[in-house]
């Protein structure tokens, strides 16, 4: 799993590259952490590249969104395949997420 | 016609990576579709991470076995190990709230595999080992 950073208009842009499951979590955790370590508050995650998430991953956007969360940021999701969609689907944290299908309308977002 | 593939993994969470290349030779080998492929890689990944963080102790050394069984119409299978003994069809599972302070975490994976496969099944063997029968049906 490869951990990107793009800072674009004041927006930190984290892109996910690779598979986001237990084995990877906690470097995964880690890495996040740091990028919102200074306290970011506009922050997009792009799944272009994420190839698979499970229940594992699914923990580590919970943490980025209440880390953002507590300086009153926001956090967007862009570009899930039909395949990480659907774990978002079934938990119901499509619902929890702001989600949008394109890096350009999560910029749109803030 | 009725294919098989037997697989041993260590009780090492670095060993599912072993699950997700074996799905992706099936998907070739017997012509899954992504979507079938994806789900089935999905429930086993959550079932032995369960089984490898739960079920041994930190230092005990054991066996999974995994036997995948392509028949007619569905793939079924067969997750065979001996630690703790845990029906994981029980738990109760429910979706995440939709407001960040009342999101509960656990039992995700639970509610992947009942909502991803057809067929989630748990029984002992009469060697006391955890049995779990999974099944997807081809469409």
């Amino acid at each position: 799993m490869i951990v990107s950073e793009v800072i674009k208009g004041g927006i930190k842009i984290v892109g996910l590259n690779g598979r986001l499951d237990i084995s990877t979590q906690d470097a995964v955790q880690d890495k996040i952490n740091a990028l919102l370590s200074d306290g970011s508050a506009k922050i997009v995650i792009d799944c272009s590249d994420l190839t698979f998430i499970s229940s594992a991953g699914l923990r580590v956007f919970m943490s980025a969104l209440k880390q953002v969360s507590s300086v009153d940021g926001k956090l967007v999701i862009s570009n899930l395949n039909d395949t990480t969609r659907k774990i978002f689907d079934i938990t119901g944290y499509d619902s929890v997420f702001n989600i949008t299908t394109s890096l350009d309308e999560a910029i749109k977002q803030f | 016609m009725t294919s098989r593939k037997l697989i041993y993994i260590k009780n090492r969470i670095a060993e599912i990576n072993i699950i997700h290349d074996v799905l992706n030779q099936l998907k070739d080998e017997w012509g899954l579709d992504t979507t079938v492929s994806a789900d089935i890689v999905v429930a086993l990944d959550e079932l032995l991470a369960n089984a490898i963080y739960h079920a041994f102790k930190r230092d005990e050394h054991e066996e999974i076995k995994i036997e995948f069984i392509r028949e007619d119409n569905i793939i079924r299978i067969g997750i065979e190990h001996g630690g703790i003994l845990f029906d994981p069809t029980r738990r109760e599972v429910k979706k995440a709230a939709s407001t960040l302070d009342d999101i509960e975490i656990g039992g995700l994976g639970i509610l992947l595999v009942k909502e991803l496969m057809d067929v989630f099944e748990y029984r002992v063997t009469p060697e006391q080992k955890n049995f779990i029968t999974l099944i997807k049906h081809l469409r």
